[in-house]
């Protein structure tokens, strides 16, 4: 990036932001778009959009996919692991087994809950999937699949925020088009216009004498109009929010057909990711994070293995979703939904002496709602575990790289034909992840 | 198989995409594509340049036309840098204190914590959190949530309060750089923080390293604890050379990996998380590690020469030029700018070498007078931005407990980062939570309670007027140089509404809300 780049981007920038600041000041204000929501009411579809919302979640530390979804077709996936494999959906007696997706995948006991919308051929589970970057280190492979393009450190932004850059806001006026149910700024998100992070959207206030947070807000605007950004943008961006989300009912939020979230920090994010489309204000990207997963040690994944972590932590991600399928992708919203999961690269293999797992390759990936193509378990051929077949000796090759499932979403669930930008340097292959 | 020049595609039938990474030179791909792409391409840049807005070069954020400056271009006074960089914040005390030595020996006065009486904080941390004073095998047996809550109390009680505010300063360095969770290994990070990351947050990088190859908390963190051939764990071994060390492939590879984590086989904990090498768990077959044979040993060796090849091999790695380098990045970045100058990082990777890795002498090479007044101003994390306004609103506490708690929620609870890199050091991440910033000042200028944390406003009416309260907030928190606009925007706001306590707590909250309090 040339200094030219950056002052030239940077003024355009501010120009952008003070003018919808300005615009969306000057206008009637959020308020008067704002329904007075309750969790009971259904919205009237307000767009004629056939765009998806998008949840986009990044499992952190390097996700056992092989646990989750395990390859029982392969014996030697069993050889592998003989401490740690679950056993076969046939397998004798009432002990824990996996179920069966296919004729040779099943999921993990813990993972069972999203049997329904798998079933419902809602729920995409593709394995064997990943990066083409080799990396082993959680914070480049991590990185490198945040930005969207492989070993190249001058992209910093997201690709998600590409996405956002490049496309028009899906409700015009709209003050906060994405966020992340983060204490940061996900770099999937970077890049991203009217874009915050939002750890806990039912405390978006002030704090304060309620007689003069008007006054103090204004005073902070003003304030961090003239300082530098991205401090300044995100300011004038959270204070064109804060009224907003305070109008939202996040703690008296109602989950329809019954959907029970994991009272847990990743099911409670879901749970105001529902309320927040479901109060459909224009929050069109939703980032969140499950971390936990860097499973060196102690990783048995069923329920009488290791204290049942492992287990435990597959029922809460397997959980949320199954209780996000219900609550918004089953339920109704004014725009579709797509939920994408990915992590940053698989485990090795075999299993370790601590009956863990070290960092490895392929992985699997999930893709859910009603326009995707689930039902199945999607690969580019399984490259297998015998060790000759394995990446280095010890892990499973990635044969398919996980933007072809994220480009196919962008493009015909988000509705951005800026492939390129979204994933530079890319040219992905359709492989039916979504329904036409 | 096949490949396309112009894209990473990877092409039909099971191959491995591996072999198809990207590996060029941006610019070079940019002229190689065709025009579709290469207009693509730039259109990400432009979202680059908007999205890291402010991370243009040499240095860093720099000041785009019109009215938006760099927070430093307020900052005249060489020697108020200096205590912005190497202080957790402004006080009245620490400004008189670096403007009697000047410059050079304010830093110099720092770098020797020993030399500097801090009997005040001892004092207070043996009264009011002594579990804080416990051996390991008291805190073994010690109540869990107390032991955690002791452990985050008094990292922010010291970061406010501790005279030896650049060893706070690199503590939290440290503390990042050997990320320990402490959800994962309970009290043994007490132990850690206290006698491996404070003991020598201001010594020598070697020692501190090799001290926390053998600390407990790390051995357990990173399951080296449980690492035994012939399935050795490679979750230290990995880390010690990308996080700790070399930095991310900086002259390893994955066998390097495989073999460090076999010849770091025993290397244990026994008891309250005391070290110990257990030969039982050891390989002793042939390794070569970094290009270093490491014979096969008989059965027979004393277990001293079978821990030694550790000991060897993390000498490997203190003494490797690609330590110097990632060290020496790593604190550049912290202590002077988010993208330091080529030549800084240099310097100090040569004083490290010349050093023997000496931390003083590296902190002396990036803060030159000269560097930092050249520095654009670093936004304050959390942590940082609480210590500050504790410091700066001259905040009495008695039990820092709730307000710490308070603090928590700004998103950096200490100790608690999951992953082992630690918190970042870019202000992408943090700068997008504002309203978590505004919320708690506005309740910690609102805390009057003797036996938890007070904030005096006397102080501050003095005099009593709305023109004595900004001049006090400018001298107290921000060390005399009050941004004229900052200062104009403050008694607007002040004399907008009837003159109060009420109303002095609430503009105390905005300066300390304000953007131009959130940089240093």
């Amino acid at each position: 990036m040339t200094d030219e780049h950056f002052d030239n981007a940077c003024t355009e920038y501010h120009q952008l932001a003070r003018r919808d600041f300005l615009m969306t000041a000057a206008g009637v204000g959020f308020a008067a778009l704002v329904p007075t929501w309750l969790p009971s009411v259904v919205l009237a579809q307000t767009s004629s959009s056939s765009r998806d919302i998008i949840i986009s979640i990044f499992l952190s530390g390097g996700v056992d996919g092989m646990s989750l979804v395990a390859p029982f077709g392969d014996p030697d996936y069993y050889t592998g692991r003989p401490n740690i494999a679950i056993p076969r959906p046939d397998a004798a007696g009432n002990g824990p087994k996996l179920t069966a997706l296919d004729n040779f995948f099943g999921f993990a006991p813990g993972m069972t809950p999203l049997m329904p919308a798998y079933t419902a051929g809602d729920l995409l589970v593709a394995h064997a999937t990943g990066s083409v970057n080799t990396s082993r280190s959680h914070f480049d492979a991590q990185r490198y699949m945040e930005v969207g393009k492989p070993a190249d450190p001058s992209v910093t932004s997201g690709w998600l925020g590409r996405h956002l850059a490049t496309s028009t806001p899906m409700r015009t006026n709209a003050p906060l088009r994405a966020l992340g149910l983060t204490t940061g700024m996900p770099q999937t998100l970077a890049g991203a216009p009217k874009t915050l992070p939002v750890p806990n959207p039912a405390n978006a206030a002030i704090g304060g004498s309620n007689a003069t947070g008007v006054a103090r807000s204004q005073w902070l605007g003003s304030n961090y109009g003239t300082a530098t950004d991205p401090v300044s943008s995100n300011a004038l961006d959270t204070t064109n929010t804060m009224t907003l989300l305070q109008l939202i009912n996040f703690i008296g939020y109602a989950p329809a057909n019954g959907a029970v979230y994991p009272n847990t920090g990743f099911g409670n994010a879901l749970k105001s990711a529902a309320a927040l489309i479901k109060a459909d204000v224009g929050v069109e990207a939703i980032h969140a994070f499950n971390g936990g997963w860097d499973t060196h040690a102690s990783a048995g994944p069923i329920a009488t293995l290791d204290g049942g972590y492992m287990h435990g932590k597959m029922l809460e991600l397997s959980g949320t979703l199954a209780a996000f399928y219900a609550d918004v992708i089953q339920g109704s919203t004014s725009y579709g939904v797509t939920v994408v999961v990915v992590s940053e690269f698989g485990r090795n293999a075999r299993e370790n002496g601590n009956r863990g797992t070290d960092h490895g390759r392929g992985n699997v990936a999930f893709a859910m709602g009603k326009k995707i193509a689930g039902g199945k378990v999607l690969t580019n051929g399984w490259p297998g575990l015998a060790r000759e077949n394995l990446e280095n000796g010890q892990d499973l090759r990635v044969t398919l790289d996980h933007r072809d499932i994220l480009a196919e979403v962008v493009q015909n669930r988000l509705g951005n034909p800026n492939i390129g930008v979204v994933f530079p340097g890319f040219t992905p292959k359709i492989r039916g992840v979504t329904k036409p | 198989m096949r490949t396309n020049p112009d894209s990473d595609t990877i092409e039909q039938d099971a191959k491995p995409v591996s072999d198809v990474i990207d590996s060029a030179p941006s610019r070079r791909r940019f002229f190689a594509m065709g025009a579709g792409a290469a207009a693509a391409l730039a259109a990400t840049r432009t979202v680059d340049a908007q999205s890291s807005k402010g991370r243009g070069s040499p240095f860093g954020p720099t000041s785009p036309a019109g009215s938006k400056q760099d927070a430093s271009v307020d900052w005249k006074d060489p020697v108020l840098r200096l205590v912005r960089r190497i202080t957790m914040g402004m006080t009245p005390e620490e400004v008189t204190i670096a403007r009697n030595l000047g410059y050079a020996a304010y830093l110099d006065f720092h770098l020797h914590p020993e030399k500097i009486d801090d009997t005040a904080l001892d004092n207070a941390l043996a009264i009011g959190l002594p579990v804080s004073m416990l051996t390991p095998a008291q805190l073994a047996s010690s109540d869990s949530n107390e032991v955690s809550n002791t452990l985050s109390d008094s990292a922010l009680y010291r970061a406010a309060f501790s005279k030896r505010q650049l060893k706070e300063r690199m503590v939290e360095f440290w503390t990042d750089h050997f990320t320990i969770s402490l959800t994962k290994v309970g009290y043994l990070k007490l132990v850690d923080d206290r006698d491996v990351i404070r003991a020598n947050a201001l010594g020598n990088f070697k020692t501190l390293l090799k001290a926390t190859s053998k600390s407990g908390a790390m051995l357990v963190y990173l399951d080296q604890n449980r690492s035994q051939t012939p399935t050795p764990n490679q979750n230290y071994a990995r880390e010690i050379m990308e996080l700790h060390t070399l930095g991310v492939d900086a002259g390893y590879s994955q066998t390097d990996v495989a073999e460090l984590s076999r010849i770091l086989t025993g290397w244990t904990t026994t008891g309250p998380g005391n070290f110990t090498f257990n030969p039982n768990m050891h390989d002793r077959g042939a390794k070569t590690f970094l290009g270093r044979a490491f014979p096969a040993m008989p059965n027979t060796t004393a277990a001293a020469t079978q821990m030694a090849e550790g000991e060897t091999a993390i000498q490997m790695l203190v003494d490797h030029p690609n330590t110097a380098k990632y060290i020496a990045l790593k604190m550049s970045r912290w202590l002077l700018a988010y993208a330091p100058p080529q030549a800084v990082v240099d310097a100090a990777a040569a004083a490290y070498i010349s050093s023997d890795g000496d931390i003083g002498t590296m902190v002396r090479t990036i803060l030159s007078a000269t560097n930092l007044m050249a520095s654009p101003a670093k936004y304050k994390r959390p942590f940082h931005l609480a210590a500050s306004a504790l410091r700066g609103m001259g905040a009495q506490v008695a039990n820092i407990r709730s307000m710490r708690q308070r603090a928590d929620q700004m998103g950096q609870p200490m100790f608690f980062w999951e992953q082992p890199n630690g918190y970042p050091d870019r202000i992408d991440w943090w700068s997008g939570l504002v309203l978590g910033r505004w919320s708690f000042m506005a309740d910690m200028a609102n805390r009057n309670l003797a036996t938890q944390t007070r904030i005096d406003t006397t102080p501050f009416r003095t005099p009593d007027t709305a023109d004595g309260v900004v001049a006090q907030i400018g001298m107290r928190m921000f060390g005399g140089e009050l941004p004229t606009i900052l200062k104009t925007q403050l008694l607007t706001y002040l004399k907008a509404g009837t003159y109060n306590d009420a109303r002095v707590r609430e503009t105390l909250s905005l300066a300390g809300s304000a953007a131009q309090f959130q940089w240093f």
